[in-house]
């Protein structure tokens, strides 16, 4: 009895002393650090969409640095081996030039890596079959997806408690009072709010030659005016539809004729349709930007095609047949100059400018 | 000693008993009092008056959009019979609607009806989707008018000229060759029934010149604090056809190239008079 006596004795002189030891939430170190997030102004090339930032996660210069130091940290995955670059890296125009991305595990994935250019326009959803409403939701996905990063948000967000400098820079980024205020929801924050710089930088051969500052040669113009069908004179090689300018995307869903399927159910990777439920979206994938596509191959959202050659031959020959394959994939009679053009006017959507900008490049 | 003991006790309950049923006869009354009190004071008083400033009591006006093809509910993928030879599959059904007015009281400067998603099965079909559901400062109208496409005003804005849940920030139903929104889209596969052959269709109309507006009587009283339905009915079969002659799908299966504005003229003209408002 004694013994049982002196430990609740004990014991309750250690809660005693722990609840006193425990650091009051005023006296945390972090508080030292001045919050005073600086507003940033994302400049948007001429004649692109408004760009519209969730009210409730407004872009600042300490939240663009620390999502620029978490796209980068392979602290995102589980073994410290990938991080969101792994897949997205600038010299691909942030994909990964490959036919479909390895995860952490060696596991190959699903779909090929998406370019994130200009990723800050996407409002009619993220990923290939858009399962992501918008660019915060989306950067949760990678991180617990078995064949990306594979690991839990919980570990993330303990490794950011227990590192040096970020809870210094969640504080600076979004003013927490505490380690404990770190949260998953903040480290996508301030990845949305880096990505929304990888952004057209307007200064395309194409961009210059709309305000009149460089002609296109005889060729590029020639595939400019296939490709928005612009005149009588050329074919229409329908390529404008899907790819309307300014974006080269215009985001909805289409099935492209890239896989044959005979009933609806038979799509290899159903897409659209496993996010909507919809049957006839079954194939479809969200349109991606051409808009330095000159550096993202392979192609398609499975990779399969490898060179812009290959993917102007897979259109002009109208696709493979499926039910619900967009109307708008039917053959196009082009000669070989024809296919040529249009990818000389391909070529001019090249903008190293934007992925060279030096603030997305890789911090460490 | 015992009995005169027992008397006193049995004396004291019948006092407690006494009091009891005086208290119980109180509380009876006083309830009597309290529902005939209630009762006079609910009967007398008048009907509270009901609050109609600020247009509360504004009658609402909801607005239902539905596709049909030759008067049935369309379901997007569905085969229907074209002609004796043909049938029609759409796969992609849209337009602009600009304005919706009543007499002239505005109901919206600009709709875009997007059937692809929305007729996905004939339990959708038949419901319609709502465009528009608002209270209105009428007690009655006497017109209703209506465009499709969009009047020069509007055409003449760009998609980066809205956010994205305007509909004509949209930038897929902008066409830059022409400075113009993509009218209406109508795109499908029609089927040789003979030789099961498909091919696809493209209708994609624009320009100012393909703007086609209408007003038509519309004589409808509005009681305040009611719910009125619209439905606006769009029949394709009518869009396709004119005068009892099938449009030649087989002849002109695309029409997007510049400056062929007869088809597009065509399906606009078509398109205004294939509407019916119906009032629930």
């Amino acid at each position: 009895m004694k013994t049982i006596g002196r430990t609740i004795y004990l014991g309750l002189i250690i809660i005693i002393a722990f609840a006193y030891c425990k650091p009051k939430e005023d006296d945390d170190p972090l508080l030292d650090i001045p919050y005073n997030p600086t507003s940033y102004q994302i400049i948007v090339p001429p004649r692109f969409p408004i760009l519209e930032i969730p009210a409730d996660n407004p872009t600042t210069v300490e939240g663009i640095n620390l999502g620029r130091l978490l796209f980068y940290d392979p602290i995102l995955s589980i073994d410290s081996s990938m991080s969101c670059s792994s897949c997205h890296l600038p010299e691909f125009s942030f994909t990964d030039g490959k036919a479909k991305s390895l995860g952490v595990d060696g596991l190959l994935g699903k779909r090929s890596s998406m370019s994130l250019l200009d990723i800050a326009f996407s409002y009619k959803g993220l990923f290939w079959d858009g399962r992501a409403k918008n660019m915060e939701e989306q950067a949760l996905m990678p991180v617990i997806d078995p064949v990306e990063l594979h690991e839990t948000w919980p570990n993330v967000v303990e490794k950011f408690k227990k590192h040096n400098d970020y809870p210094v820079l969640f504080r600076k980024a979004f003013g927490i009072k505490s380690k404990d205020e770190i949260t998953e929801k903040l480290a996508t924050k301030a990845i949305a709010q880096f990505e929304r710089l990888i952004i057209s930088s307007g200064n395309s051969k194409y961009d210059r030659f709309l305000r009149g500052e460089v002609l296109l040669d005889d060729d590029e113009l020639d595939g400019f005016d296939m490709f928005f069908n612009n005149t009588f004179n050329l074919p229409d090689a329908q390529c404008g539809h899907c790819h309307n300018a300014p974006l080269f995307t215009t985001n909805d869903y289409f099935n492209n004729g890239l896989t044959a399927a005979a009933t609806l159910n038979d799509f290899v990777d159903k897409g659209r349709g496993v996010v909507t439920g919809i049957a006839l979206d079954n194939g479809k994938f969200r349109v991606p930007t051409l808009r330095n596509i000159a550096l993202t191959a392979p192609y398609m959202h499975n990779g399969s095609i490898l060179t812009l050659e290959d993917v102007v031959d897979h259109y002009s020959r109208g696709g493979h047949p499926s039910i619900n394959k967009d109307p708008l994939i039917t053959q196009v009679v082009l000669t070989s100059r024809q296919k040529q053009q249009l990818i000389k006017f391909l070529h001019t959507l090249t903008d190293t400018a934007a992925i060279r900008n030096p603030a997305i490049q890789n911090p460490f | 000693m015992l009995k005169s003991l027992i008397s006193k006790q049995k004396g004291c309950f019948e006092h407690i008993n006494n009091k009891t049923s005086f208290m119980k006869n109180n509380i009876i009354v006083s309830l009597f009092f309290g529902v005939v009190l209630s009762f006079n004071y609910f009967g007398c008083t008048k009907d509270k008056e009901v609050d109609c400033s600020d247009g509360k009591c504004d009658p609402v006006l909801k607005v239902n959009s539905k596709l049909k093809f030759d008067g049935q509910a369309l379901v997007i993928g569905d085969f229907y019979k074209y002609n004796d030879t043909l049938e029609i599959r759409f796969l992609r059904v849209n337009y602009m609607f600009s304005p919706l007015t009543l007499d002239d009281t505005s109901l919206g400067d600009a709709f875009h009806f997007d059937f692809t998603n929305k007729n996905i099965n004939k339990a959708n079909a038949e419901l319609g989707s709502t465009i528009l559901e608002k209270q209105i400062n009428k007690s009655s109208s006497v017109s209703l008018s209506y465009g499709v496409g969009l009047p020069q005003k509007l055409n003449n804005s760009r998609p980066e000229d809205f956010l994205s849940t305007h509909p004509l920030s949209n930038q897929s139903l902008y066409w830059a060759s022409w400075s113009s929104y993509i009218f209406a889209q109508f795109e499908g596969y029609v089927k040789n029934k003979n030789t099961g052959e498909e091919l696809s269709f493209t209708y994609h109309t624009g320009g100012n010149e393909s703007y086609k507006f209408k007003r038509i009587p519309f004589v409808k009283n509005f009681q305040p604090s009611t719910t009125n339905t619209v439905n606006i009915n769009c029949d394709l079969r009518k869009v396709f056809s004119r005068d009892g002659v099938n449009f030649d799908i087989m002849a002109n299966l695309q029409n997007h190239a510049t400056g062929s504005t007869a088809v597009s003229q065509y399906i606009m003209e078509n398109l205004l008079n294939a509407h019916e408002f119906i009032l629930e």
